[in-house]
């Protein structure tokens, strides 16, 4: 009886956690459906889930009539270098605070650690105004450096790096290592997990930023994604087809990563509550 | 002799980590210093002058304070800012902790992969996910308005209806509310469910990780004295998941506060009678559009304050009823 009942329970429990992962998988399909349909179908027949006459249309377009080639070259160069230079950044101040003695130490951690406080956007007026004035509109460092280095990762990876036992380190020290040295040949291996964590949230959080490269490009050929697909979307029209691919186009890169990473990914956010 | 001869290593020592701490964290600090601690001040100093960035800055004390506290469009963007955070904030607790609850059943099969369905809007990017939500919200040829329409309804102007939707509701009895009680637009409402369909899956995966910590004991000991599943879940289960509560609502309410993306992209002009210009899109008109820096600047830190005060109210009187076992 009671195991009956509860097989009903499981059913119904299934029930509705499918309909949960279709509404969220909803927006996912029905820009990737629209995407393949002509502009004539779209209007013709917006609501068909399964594309009448596929075409891959809407994606040629979109890199043919805009520089979308050019605006993904860009957030991977701006994305990837922001990732490499806040993994650089972190792991040397990370490996002094939680490692080196020296005056001031503490007081300078805290100090990092209060410029986590501070919402990011509301900084961004006077950071416009810096980097304007050091010439760096419209470049690469203007939208890399500002975000070279944070206190976030220097906090996750001194947490790390804070559980790393000291005796390996004294053996690589009588070996004659120094602490560049050490850093490379014993932390960096055995941080791998953590970094790899840094390395998929910057990546993420470089790769969706919208705000700030809104602020510092005005040419076309500097836009990141995000950027070159809102300004699409403002000068487009009712071009759904090709706004939906390029939503798609902007998504691929995180949800691969994503798909990849997802296990490891969801544990780090349990454990320290990244976003 | 030797003696001495150790201490001067010692101080030798620690002079070079001295020397060495502060190399190492030369980058991380040279960043910050630039970006973000010389831009505070720079604001804080700023926000007491009026600048329109073509003649030199005049100093003009706390003018621009009192201007953005006197002006009904600053109010009105906080006013549409709350409600995104009070449509977004509850519904996105409930139904992560309602899948979380779901999910924790451990003979279930597939935890990890509803788990992973859930989670991908979180990855999404903001600007993409925006440009499907107002697909699917298009006034023609959407498909909220066609299921509409086949249900025997009428279609909505989803991102052009200024009305709020308490408003519309009270309509049917002619009843006009104060400006304060009409509610989001629904043009606010379509950008409160995306945020809440990026926020579900964190929530979701937040909290079944607190409810995976909480001990099987205290359960068993509650069914030995007799308790129904709904005491079980009020007496034991939320309790101990405050922690998790609270930490979202914390991480919800400064993430909310900054919406922008969407914002721009569904409605550019701030939306219909600007019921969707939160405070993030009034700052950045009145910087980059009328380029009254000094004044943004202020509204900025205002802004800051806001939400720093709200931070310290949660951590001073709601993490007093948070249970860390």
């Amino acid at each position: 009886m009671s195991e009956h009942k509860g097989i009903w329970m499981k059913i119904l429990k299934h029930s509705i956690l499918i309909a949960g992962a279709f509404l969220m998988l909803f927006p996912f399909f029905w820009a990737l459906s629209t995407s393949f349909k002509s502009l004539r179908e779209v209007f013709r027949n917006p609501f068909s889930l399964i594309p009448l006459h596929p075409t891959f249309g809407n994606y040629v377009a979109l890199f043919n009539k805009i520089p979308f080639a050019r605006y993904l070259l860009n957030s991977f160069i701006v994305a990837s270098l922001t990732t490499i230079l806040q993994i650089v950044t972190a792991m040397l101040s990370a490996y002094a605070f939680s490692r080196l003695k020296f005056k001031g130490r503490n007081l300078i951690f805290y100090a990092f650690l209060a410029t986590m406080m501070i919402p990011g956007q509301l900084l961004m007026i006077p950071q416009y105004l810096i980097v304007a004035k050091f010439g760096w509109i419209n470049t690469y460092q203007g939208l890399i450096l500002p975000y070279a280095a944070t206190a976030v990762t220097t906090f996750f990876l001194r947490q790390f790096f804070m559980s790393i036992p000291k005796d390996l380190e004294d053996a690589a020290v009588i070996d004659g290592c120094n602490s560049l040295q050490v850093l490379v040949k014993i932390f960096l291996p055995l941080s791998k997990p953590a970094i790899s964590t840094i390395a998929v949230f910057s990546f993420m959080w470089s790769w969706n930023s919208y705000f700030w490269p809104l602020l510092i490009v005005n040419v076309p050929q500097m836009r990141t994604v995000q950027l070159g697909l809102a300004m699409f979307r403002n000068e487009g029209g009712m071009q759904w087809g090709q706004f939906m691919a390029g939503s798609v186009i902007a998504t691929l890169p995180i949800l691969i990563a994503y798909f990849f990473a997802q296990k490891h990914f969801i544990k780090s956010i349990t454990l320290t509550g990244l976003k | 002799m030797t003696r001495k001869k150790n201490l001067v290593i010692l101080k030798h020592q620690k002079f070079r980590n001295f020397i060495k701490g502060y190399i190492f964290i030369s980058p991380t600090a040279l960043i910050l210093t630039v970006f973000v601690f010389f831009p505070l001040i720079y604001a804080f100093v700023m926000s007491f002058h009026t600048w329109n960035m073509s003649s030199a800055p005049i100093y003009t004390g706390f003018q621009n304070y009192v201007t953005a506290l006197k002006s009904v469009d600053f109010w009105n963007s906080m006013l549409y800012t709350s409600y995104y955070i009070l449509g977004v904030l509850p519904l996105s607790l409930i139904l992560g902790l309602f899948f979380a609850l779901l999910l924790r059943d451990s003979t279930m099969r597939g935890t990890s992969i509803y788990r992973m369905i859930y989670f991908m809007p979180v990855v999404t990017s903001p600007i993409a996910a925006a440009m499907g939500f107002n697909w699917i919200f298009e006034n023609q040829m959407g498909i909220a308005n066609h299921l509409i329409e086949k249900l025997g309804g009428q279609p909505v102007s989803w991102l052009s209806t200024p009305t709020g939707i308490l408003q519309m509701l009270f309509n049917h009895f002619n009843v006009v509310l104060p400006k304060v009680l009409q509610g989001p637009s629904l043009a606010m409402c379509v950008i409160i469910s995306l945020g809440i369909w990026q926020n579900i899956g964190y929530a979701t995966v937040i909290y079944l990780a607190g409810l995976q910590s909480i001990s099987d004991t205290y359960y068993e000991a509650a069914s030995l004295d007799g308790a129904t599943k709904w005491k079980k879940f009020w007496h034991i289960t939320l309790p101990l998941l405050s922690p998790s509560t609270f930490f979202l609502l914390i991480m919800f309410t400064i993430a909310s506060f900054q919406v922008f993306g969407p914002i721009q992209i569904m409605t550019p002009a701030g939306g219909p009678l600007n019921t969707t210009s939160v405070i993030v899109f009034y700052l950045y008109k009145q910087a980059f559009s009328y380029y009254n820096m000094g004044y943004a600047m202020a509204v900025a830190f205002l802004l800051m304050g806001i939400i720093l005060a709200m931070t310290i109210f949660q951590f001073l009187f709601l993490e007093r009823k948070v249970n860390y076992e």
